[in-house]
């Protein structure tokens, strides 16, 4: 029988002892990831593209999120938007290699003034030394196996490192009515939903992606359905990337942004070959199953210091 | 109001009863992300499996989860006469190029990495697409990466 204590609360109206285990808001038999850095790193300003680096020093590759501003990015190119950082993606239009490695991230982007990041102290490769736990001059919540000998990263909870809390979860659908488009329009044609969330800053937002070429996903404009998820594009957006490569037709795009006060869904739609005058695009009804944290990309905050 | 106890711990410098959401480490009011499965696992890509890895992760939890997939990846060497591993992580999916990129280029093939989530199950792939245009050299006729490495989170969280 296991001696080790176990740290459990359920979602309001549920019952911690009795409830599935989905419906625990805290439970320290799964781990819990630990945030040591939210950080917003600053780039090279005043040029078009920049790169932002930190080092860690842990002497292991950690879990990671990253999000860029939007200043120098379709679809708001507003400094005050984010979106997330995918990760290598070189193809038209960006071109992206955000990694990490046993002591430091770094993001080679479009990024123009600042790179949020998101650190963890949770490895993604086995570390091949053990630092001895860390103290601190103020209480602190541990569960772990040894908390006297383990390393910090070794314990399933610590109050000491922020977690991704989740602040608000929904559907936010966005219905794109049936519309002519033009080749001289050019691309600046969007529909836009938006879920408030009134924060007051910028929150790190799900699913972690910053846009989905929705055509390059169904490899034709005429596989694209009248209704679809968007999360179930995100996984999977590179499967038909390089069929595609060599450009389509008629596009159609989906974009993702938080600010201070709402996160946006922006749809786009555009006619890319110049021997087609014009399109009518068939109206579509889009799902965004998104997730918004309490985390924000604004924060300074460094448990490596 | 919530009835019943909440466990809130603030950051160092700020005040429980007063700090908002943004400066609080954990706080059970809110759900938290909880890892219910994680693993890491070394693969190669070679003429044996087709430039083609799969690792497919059953958790029957019910439902499309929340994950985090991260890998270290392959990109075309300097030189551009073959291929090289990267020992850095970055998320998947991801898609790298190689070849030609003008607009209307065909490329010769792209490294990428993309997700499945069931009910059931997160399916991974890392591959090569290899394609298609004949008239440019494929440099990469035969190749061998070895000790790739792959890690991957499955929350319990659903998506």
């Amino acid at each position: 029988m296991s001696m080790k204590a176990i740290l459990k609360i359920a979602k309001e109206g549920y019952d911690c002892l009795l409830t599935s285990l989905k419906n625990l808001s805290l439970n320290s038999e799964d781990l819990l990831p630990k945030i040591c850095v939210e950080k917003d790193l600053p780039t090279f300003s005043g040029v078009s593209s920049g790169d932002a680096e930190f080092e860690h020093n842990l002497g292991y590759p950690p879990l990671f999120l990253s999000y860029r501003d939007n200043e120098n990015q379709l679809p708001s190119f507003s400094a005050d938007r984010y979106s997330f950082n995918k990760g290598v993606v070189i193809f038209e239009g960006e071109a992206s290699m955000v990694t990490v490695g046993e002591t430091d991230f770094k993001c080679t982007n479009f990024v123009k003034n600042s790179c949020p990041l998101i650190l963890f102290l949770d490895p993604l490769a086995s570390p091949s030394s053990s630092k001895p736990p860390t103290k601190s001059s103020r209480p602190v919540l541990k569960v772990g196996t040894n908390l006297v000998t383990n390393a910090d990263r070794e314990n399933s909870f610590d109050s000491r490192f922020d977690t991704l809390k989740v602040y608000e979860q929904g559907d936010l659908v966005l219905t794109v009515p049936e519309e002519t488009i033009t080749y001289a329009q050019g691309t600046q044609n969007y529909e836009v939903a938006t879920v408030p969330h009134n924060l007051g800053y910028p929150p790190a937002y799900a699913p972690f992606v910053n846009f989905i070429h929705i055509t390059r996903y169904y490899e034709t404009e005429a596989n694209i359905p009248s209704s679809f998820v968007l999360n179930d594009l995100e996984d999977a957006w590179p499967k038909t990337y390089s069929y595609s490569y060599g450009g389509v037709d008629l596009a159609e795009l989906a974009w993702i942004e938080v600010d201070s006060d709402n996160l946006y869904l922006s749809y786009q739609r555009y006619v890319a070959n110049n021997t087609i005058t014009s399109y009518t695009f068939p109206g579509r009804e889009v799902t965004l199953k998104y997730i918004i944290f309490a985390n924000n990309l604004k924060a300074d905050f460094n448990l490596l210091e | 109001m919530r009835k019943g106890a909440i466990l809130k711990v603030a950051k160092e410098g700020y005040d429980v009863r007063t700090a908002s959401p943004e400066n609080l480490t954990i706080d059970s009011s809110l759900n938290h992300f909880k890892v219910a499965f994680s693993g890491e696992e070394t693969f190669s890509l070679n003429s044996s499996n087709g430039y083609s890895y799969t690792k497919t992760v059953t958790h029957n939890l019910g439902y499309k989860p929340n994950v985090l997939v991260y890998s270290t990846y392959v990109q075309l060497n300097s030189s551009g006469t073959g291929v090289e591993r990267v020992d850095r992580f970055t998320m998947l999916p991801y898609a790298g190029y190689q070849g030609g990129i003008s607009y209307g280029d065909k490329i010769y093939s792209a490294f990428v990495g993309y997700l499945e989530r069931t009910d059931s199950q997160l399916i991974i792939t890392i591959e090569e697409q290899d394609d298609w245009h004949p008239p440019f050299p494929d440099p990469l006729e035969s190749y061998e990466v070895t000790d790739l490495k792959l890690f991957y989170i499955i929350f319990r969280e659903e998506r």
